[in-house]
């Protein structure tokens, strides 16, 4: 039960970079926005339907680079001009902003020119179609300072990525698309994630048909797949917990995949 | 934790419904080719055993051109039995043997349309396609359609006639389309039976018995273990 139990919680559908599943193309994402950094450029856009690994991508250069550069990472969106302002004063001067007091945005920029040449700074946005179109405008202008950049995270289905595309057009130098998996990507996934937790021998029981079959589900999209797994080693673990006759431990049960994918409703009965 | 029982319950009626779709699929493919060949539906008077056009019994050929109603194609048919130009044709409440080389038509005031009164209806079937070319017709529309039904068909179609390499390719491409069709995978355990694989027959039929507990596949099963005809 409990090889089950540890299978499952590996397709927990969370942001957790010791968990980074590398393969072609989420390697090739991260190289490029690794490099994008190096570059002089004002931003670059990381873009992808939801579930794509744009959160993960962001959280992993964040941490693998961090200490090398100066990386800020935003993971969820402040839609409240003012307390987005102070959020970035802070982690531009290290100090808080006294209590009742604003940040003068001229005042603020006529900042950031001095620190050009000074610090290389980079803010890494989330979900960045989420913020208003008043503080898009004001990013917008900070980048254009030269001395902040900007990696802004956007979904690609959403009417406000178009807007803040629109926005950040003239400054978008840099464009990372992510994109669902492919078959084959989502079976080296599918392994890794459980080779990642020890689960040698549910990899191994896992063959083409299966992934096969997760694809047509998920569409090789990595959190469907993820709810998918999950949901499958959630069944394995009630079946081991309350009837290990119906599980057999040498074939990786389609009967299992089809009843998480009429749980997580892939299929109408 | 949901209920999981309920789930499985679920499971089997989604089971049920997905082993139904092929079989209704094939009745609605069954039915498409027997009534997808051409039609001759006329209407025509039947006195002691011959045939009345508008009054006049008709007991020789005398017909110009008569038109079919599925295409509306002509066909000169002087003095030829019609039996002659039709591969094969089929008369439901008639013996056919008896009246098909007799039937007359007699164009009513123009040469395009052909129209008898009558008082009992008869419908001639006019089949221009043998099985072969059906089979072989749905083998070219699977390389572009790639429906299941028909390569299910195709599958069950050269089993029927003993060709089992031919069936056991085409229940593989139905699996490769839809593993989760049964008849296919018992189509594809007789072939191999048939062609002297029956162990391979089994571990199939073992793999596809251990994902869904099916009584047709452990019974196909047994009887391929017993020996026994299937």
């Amino acid at each position: 039960m409990k090889k089950y139990t540890q299978a499952k919680e590996t397709f927990i559908d969370e942001i957790n970079v010791d968990e980074y599943v590398d393969i072609e193309s989420s390697k090739a994402a991260y190289n490029q926005l690794v490099h994008s950094l190096d570059k002089s450029l004002k931003m670059a856009l990381v873009f992808g339907i939801p579930g794509t690994g744009k959160s993960l991508l962001l959280s992993k250069v964040y941490y693998d680079k961090r200490h090398q550069k100066e990386l800020h990472y935003f993971d969820t969106p402040i839609v409240i001009k003012k307390d987005f302002f102070n959020k970035l004063f802070k982690v531009l001067t290290k100090k808080e902003i006294p209590s009742g007091s604003n940040v003068n945005f001229e005042v603020f920029v006529e900042y950031l020119k001095d620190l050009k040449g000074q610090r290389e700074i980079v803010i890494m946005l989330d979900e960045a179609q989420l913020y208003p179109r008043d503080i898009l405008e004001e990013i917008r202008i900070l980048s254009d300072s030269g001395a902040i950049k900007f990696v802004i995270a956007l979904h690609k289905t959403d009417d406000e990525e178009l807007l803040a595309k629109k926005h950040f057009q003239s400054r978008i130098w840099e464009t990372i698309e992510l994109k669902n998996a492919s078959k084959s990507e989502l079976k080296t996934y599918i392994h890794k994630k459980l080779l990642i937790a020890n689960q040698f021998d549910i990899a191994n029981l896992i063959k083409d048909r299966h992934i096969s079959l997760a694809y047509k589900y998920t569409n090789g999209n990595y959190r469907e797949a993820n709810k998918l797994f999950y949901t499958i080693f959630e069944i394995y673990e009630y079946y081991a917990g309350y009837n290990s006759s119906k599980i057999n431990q040498k074939k990786f049960s389609k009967k299992i995949m089809e009843m998480a994918a009429i749980k997580l409703g892939y299929i109408d009965v | 934790m949901y209920n999981v029982d309920n789930l499985e319950e679920k499971w089997f009626k989604y089971r049920r419904k997905k082993a139904l779709l092929p079989m209704l699929s094939l009745v609605l493919l069954g039915s498409a080719i027997y009534l997808a060949p051409k039609y001759v539906d006329f209407t025509g008077s039947i006195v002691d055993g011959n045939l009345s056009v508008n009054g006049v019994l008709v007991t020789e050929i005398s017909s110009d051109i008569f038109t079919t109603k599925s295409n509306n194609n002509t066909i000169a048919s002087n003095d030829k039995e019609l039996s002659s130009e039709i591969p094969s044709m089929r008369l439901p409440s008639q013996d056919s043997s008896s009246q098909v080389g007799k039937i007359i038509f007699q164009n009513e005031e123009n040469n395009s349309t052909f129209r008898l009164r009558t008082r009992k209806k008869i419908h001639i079937e006019v089949t221009e396609k043998g099985d072969k070319d059906i089979a072989k017709e749905i083998e070219s529309r699977f390389k572009f359609a790639k429906d299941k039904s028909d390569s299910l068909f195709l599958s069950k179609y050269y089993y029927d006639k003993g060709n089992y390499k031919k069936a056991e390719n085409w229940a593989l491409e139905t699996n490769k389309i839809d593993s989760g069709i049964e008849e296919s995978w018992l189509i594809f355990a007789k072939t191999l039976v048939k062609r002297g694989k029956r162990a391979d027959a089994i571990k199939v039929l073992q793999t596809y018995y251990d994902d869904t507990n099916s009584v047709d596949t452990k019974s196909l099963m047994d009887k391929i273990r017993l020996g026994k005809k299937f």
